[in-house]
């Protein structure tokens, strides 16, 4: 087995060159169309550099091709959805719920969904700040939080294509999101509203909340139907839920790996991109799968014979996705490693029910979303993770005026302190900002030092 | 003005078979940066940070929607031993190919684009301006192709001897020179450039239909699917008169075709399936004529490469004159950003 | 009867006897004074006051909307001593967040019920949730809702919002008495004694008309504008006419009609999609012939800030946008700024004269 290593973007670019070619040719998305041309996507980081993704050559990368390969599928979903369009599939857009409604997406023959939401990392990986300041030139500048991104993309018209449903879920989510919304309507697109209740209310209402929520999934199932052409199935609802529930399977499986006691068995962000695998499946759910399940094995294999990165002993749980991929690769750089998450997704990851309403089982998986209810949830969820993942430390990377962080950080580094574990939080700051960034660092740099001197001194 | 692409998101569009708001505007502006930029051409072709620096400007002057990184098509056999003539106010020439026999020939080897010749001021142009602008505007690195390289080791009139009178030692030279056009591509792309491949020796103004087929062909072939390999959009550029072997050039496998004395009509309708096609206002046309005839040849190019089924990028035939008067590429420039295609979002 | 014309007065003269009803307090437009009212209890608005200590904070990030950094702030000030319980719908984002962080720190009851953030949702969900949270609260504080007081005070309060309309409609209320009812926890009969006996000639025309728009302002901006000789005739800020805006049906199930006007009929700016608001909006500036709209946000309130450039788009007169932080006011920012816009249009009245 090849020793696990991270590895920059030229090191990637010469190590392709030892991939059979047969492997990139097969290496392929929508299986149902084995004729496309386009379909491939087993390329190296440099590919996805040339076109503009300028990050990319400061990043490093897990040296296994099923981490290529996992990479390759990520950055290839825009231009997947595009290529769904051209293949006369549907494409419904999905904003602000995170990963609860695609199953019911992709129930529906020759349909995929997206998140625009997910656009707010396109800045920082193109280290460019277009999206931004045509969000800015819409009204929406830095007190709205990054996913402001979308609303940019909306307007340029170059990111995703025209979605035939846009699905905007508000309620209770952030403003930020729906704010985005109210853009993306206001410069000409219609968006089917979903209303989301808020989880921690009175005591005793959880029942009619699912219900209410079963039945707006109802609602979205009949728009569906329209924009789709075809009748829902209950039976199609099924299986899907059933592939939906393998990714997750496989997610927890990655997750809990992540956390081996033995070396570092994967890299941060690969960690991060399998993560949000369960949002959308990156476009294509049937070859997610395959993606994950090679991931994992490659994981399980690697954890089973003790091989992982040297030198990053220092475990950390880290809170709420960074914007900025390169924030992950600075702290294992330091000597850290990842052992545990939290996301902001937790909706989209525990498995799906499958007895009993359908439209149920959905709405009672988008119930134990990380934001809808009170902080505690999502409190609760990290102390949890703290524990399960032994954690040394833990980093809060915020993200500057989005709606929930003002309110959640100080709870969350109350309880993280409780349990006797370091907490380092900061906010992400926008492309270009060197000397915020610089000061990230050293607080990164000073944080993982102590954590360092404070395992000594236990060890001692 | 909100809702305008830009030039990265415009090309992107093209090259994922998607249809922008209108064709990218990309004339080759090349050594005439330099004169924009007001620094003589041998500082241009030997230092990488003043190339950028001109294209940079250049760029902000006219507002073309690509960077190019080129200085003349002798850099690789430069790097490999070819000695040539700097000149202050034209690019380089010539003046010494490194192979007098074909002995010699064994003795090549593909240069290490890092520390050879001038192949790392290409990388220092292009790693300045992907820091600059990269997340904006494409980057196009010109790089010879085998046939081309070819002949600037050997000599040209020697090369086309030897493709008649000793096509093995020609293939011989073709072969070390596809490596380095390879090695070299690499370098460019990992610093963040879109190779572009040039080929003027492979031009139907210089060899036959024939000659193009056995000695020009299977290297852009070879070339271009090892590019391929990358998910590399590649756009071959052939100088002069290729109306002879436009049926020719899909067989390449190159996405794109920057076509120079062809009719573009006529390219449509041989590839305009397969290829997206670039160009094709005469530079030389550049340099007489008035704003109206630029004007009208400009839309007279539009209207037959906007049809193009592939997609279409406005361009230049070939490089814009050094001395090109700034009105007149303005002139080009300006029709075609008032270009549109019926864009349904 | 009191003689003065201030409702600080008479929230003072009323103090007495307001010392033995438990306080409630709520956010924001969709809680129905007259339910608290109803069950015994004295309502009161959380909403900047001026004794409030801007430096109090904490809790919430200051990337955090500035109105919810300072409700801890507000909930310091002497007249929210005896709150027992806070409740609130649904409203913002950030106004749910911040009756949890409420819910965390303080000793009393703090409860959010669902309200719809759409038009047209599921009417049934969030009229039970409505009632059960009251019933809840209700509950909590051993207070029994009176259906009969109930059912006369919400005439009461229509008698009342019905007054205010025709007084603003004849530009006989300012705009700071119609903030300072928004406010006010005076009961509802009090708050018709004390429009009774305050003079309500119209008031002499200045040359200006300005509408208020945006989140909910703190003690001093009404001034200031006044202060540049212009009349804000219109407000639709979260303290300005559309609290009073609407009418209560007074006929059939009292808790399904409050629920129809407080929740369903909220126009507030979270609500998705948002051309409802606009559409008010443009009707008050026709109605009072509106010349120019002044539009305050407070700092990262999203709804109301991110809805900014829209408005000025859509409202077709000059807008002039601008936001402020209540915990730290820009005072003489603000103030310049509203005097060149100020400034701006009295040069155009005077060209278009």
């Amino acid at each position: 087995m090849i020793p696990a290593k991270q590895i920059n973007y030229r090191q990637w670019h010469e190590l392709f060159k030892e991939i059979p070619d047969e492997r990139v040719k097969n290496t392929r998305y929508y299986h149902h169309l084995p004729d496309a041309e386009w379909s491939q996507y087993l390329f190296p980081p440099s590919t996805h550099a040339v076109y503009g993704n300028r990050l990319l050559r400061k990043m490093k990368f897990d040296n296994s091709p099923a981490a290529l390969r996992l990479w390759g599928f990520v950055l290839s979903e825009s231009e997947r959805i595009y290529r769904a369009r051209q293949a006369g599939m549907k494409v419904v857009a999905v904003v602000g719920d995170l990963g609860a409604i695609t199953p019911l997406v992709y129930s529906f023959p020759d349909t995929v969904a997206f998140y625009p939401d997910c656009l707010w990392w396109t800045p920082f990986l193109m280290e460019s700040r277009v999206l931004f300041n045509e969000a800015g030139q819409l009204g929406m500048g830095e007190d709205c939080c990054f996913v402001r991104a979308a609303l940019g993309a909306f307007s340029k018209r170059a990111y995703f294509p025209k979605p035939n449903l846009i699905i905007g879920t508000v309620g209770a989510t952030c403003d930020d999101m729906a704010a985005v919304m109210s853009g993306t309507e206001f410069i000409g697109n219609d968006v089917y509203y979903l209303e989301l209740p808020a989880r921690d209310t009175i005591p005793g209402n959880q029942q009619r909340q699912l219900s209410f929520l079963a039945d707006r999934y109802r609602e979205v199932a009949t728009r569906l139907e329209a924009v789709t052409g075809h009748s829902f199935s209950e039976d199609r609802l099924h299986e899907t839920v059933g592939k939906v529930n393998l990714i997750r399977s496989l997610i927890s499986e990655v997750k809990d790996l992540a956390a081996t006691t033995g070396p570092n068995p994967m890299g941060g962000m690969e960690m991060m991109n399998v993560e949000f695998a369960a949002l959308s499946y990156y476009g294509d759910l049937e070859e997610c799968t395959a993606v994950l399940g090679a991931f994992r094995d490659e994981m399980k294999a690697r954890v089973e014979q003790q091989n992982g990165y040297p030198d990053q002993p220092l475990r950390i749980v880290w809170v709420t996705p960074p914007a900025d991929p390169i924030l992950q690769n600075y702290a294992e750089d330091l000597g850290a490693r990842i052992v545990g998450s939290e996301y902001v997704i937790n909706q989209s990851t525990p498995a799906l029910k499958t007895e009993g309403d359908v439209f149920e089982n959905l709405a009672e998986g988008q119930l134990a979303g990380s934001l809808m209810g009170s902080s505690r949830f999502r409190v609760d969820l990290v102390v949890d993770q703290v524990r399960r993942a032994k954690a040394d430390g833990v980093i809060i990377s915020g993200i500057f005026a989005s709606t929930h962080c003002p309110y959640e950080t100080r709870p969350i580094i109350d309880a993280v302190r409780k349990e006797g574990v370091p907490v380092l939080a900061f906010d992400v700051v926008a492309p270009g900002k060197k000397q915020l960034q610089s000061q990230i660092n050293n607080r990164m740099e000073a944080f993982i030092e102590s954590l360092r001197m404070r395992r000594s001194r236990r060890a001692g | 003005m909100p809702g305008e692409m830009n030039p990265r998101e415009r090309w992107g569009l093209l090259l994922i078979d998607e249809i922008p708001d209108r064709p990218p505007v990309y004339p080759l502006v090349t050594a005439h940066a330099a004169a924009v930029y007001g620094c003589d051409l041998t500082t241009y072709v030997t230092n990488g940070k003043v190339m950028a620096e001109a294209q940079l400007a250049a760029q902000r002057k006219y507002g073309h929607e690509g960077l190019s990184v080129f200085s003349e098509v002798g850099i690789i056999a430069e790097a490999m031993g070819s000695r040539y003539h700097y000149r202050q106010y034209d690019v380089p020439i010539l003046d010494q190919p490194i192979i007098d026999n074909h002995n010699q020939i064994e003795k090549l080897q593909a240069p290490d684009p890092g520390s050879t010749g001038r192949l790392s001021v290409y990388l220092d142009a292009i790693d300045t301006m992907y820091e600059a602008a990269g997340d904006i505007l494409p980057i196009f690195a010109f790089i010879p192709c085998s046939f081309t390289t070819a002949a600037g080791l050997r000599g040209v009139e020697e090369f086309l001897m030897d493709t008649v009178l000793a096509p093995e030692a020609a293939h011989a030279i073709l072969d070390i020179s596809l490596q380095a056009a390879i090695r070299f591509c690499d370098a460019c792309v990992l610093a963040g450039a879109l190779p572009v491949l040039v080929d003027p020796l492979a031009s139907g103004s210089v060899i036959s239909r024939r000659t193009y087929q056995e000695f020009a062909l299977p290297y852009q072939v070879k070339l271009i699917s090892y590019l391929h390999r990358y998910d590399l959009d590649i756009t071959l550029h052939v100088c002069g008169d290729t109306s002879k072997m436009l049926d020719l050039i899909p067989q390449s496998g190159a996405d794109l075709f920057s076509l120079d004395q062809a009719e573009l009509p006529q390219a449509v309708a041989e590839m305009g399936e397969r290829v997206r096609l670039v160009g094709n206002l005469s530079p030389s046309s550049l340099l007489p004529s008035s704003h109206q005839v630029i004007s009208d040849c400009t839309h007279r190019i539009l209207s037959q490469g906007i049809p193009n089924p592939k997609g279409f990028v406005l361009s230049t035939g070939c490089e814009v004159p050094i001395k090109c008067q700034p009105e007149k590429l303005q002139a080009l420039i300006q029709v075609g950003k008032q270009a549109h295609y019926d864009f349904q979002w | 009867m009191i003689e003065s014309n201030t409702i600080e007065d008479w929230e003072a003269a009323y103090a007495e006897e307001a010392k033995n009803k438990p306080k409630i307090a709520y956010l924001c437009l969709r809680v129905p004074p007259e339910l608290i009212e109803a069950a015994g209890a004295i309502p009161i608005r959380i909403a900047p006051r001026k004794e409030f200590d801007t430096s109090i904070n904490g809790l919430i990030r200051s990337d955090g909307c500035s109105f919810c950094r300072s409700v801890p702030a507000i909930l310091e000030t002497p007249c929210y001593q005896n709150v027992k319980a806070v409740i609130g719908g649904n409203c913002c984002d950030q106004m749910r967040r911040l009756l949890d962080t409420l819910g965390e720190s303080l000793e009393i009851p703090v409860i959010l019920y669902g309200a719809p953030r759409t038009w047209n949702a599921d009417r049934s969900y969030f009229q039970v949730e409505f009632q059960q949270a009251f019933k809840y609260l209700f509950d909590q504080l051993d207070l029994q809702l009176d259906i009969n007081c109930l059912e006369s005070i919400i005439p009461l309060y229509n008698k009342l919002r019905n007054r205010i309309a025709e007084l603003r409609m004849a530009n006989s209320m300012s705009n700071g008495l119609l903030q300072d009812l928004a406010r006010s926890s005076l009961p509802v009969i009090e708050k018709l004694k004390f429009l009774e006996q305050i003079n309500t000639e119209p008031s002499g025309n200045q040359p200006i008309r300005l509408l208020l728009a945006g989140s909910i302002p703190g003690v001093w901006e009404l001034a200031e504008i006044e202060k540049c000789g212009v009349s804000v005739v219109a407000d639709v800020t979260c303290l300005g006419d559309r609290v009073f805006q609407f009418l209560v049906k007074e006929s059939g199930n009292p808790w399904e009609n409050l629920y129809d006007a407080y929740v369903e009929g909220n126009l507030c700016p979270h609500r998705r999609p948002v051309d409802p608001l606009i559409d008010n909006i443009k009707r008050m500036i026709d109605e009072r012939a509106v010349q120019g709209v002044v539009y305050r946000s407070v700092k990262y309130c999203h709804p109301w800030g991110l809805l900014a450039d829209r408005m000025k788009q859509e409202l077709n007169l000059p807008v002039l946008v601008v936001d402020d932080d209540l915990t730290s006011p820009a005072v003489s920012n603000f103030r310049t700024r509203v005097g060149a816009f100020v400034e701006m249009l009295q040069s155009r009245s005077r060209r278009r004269a």
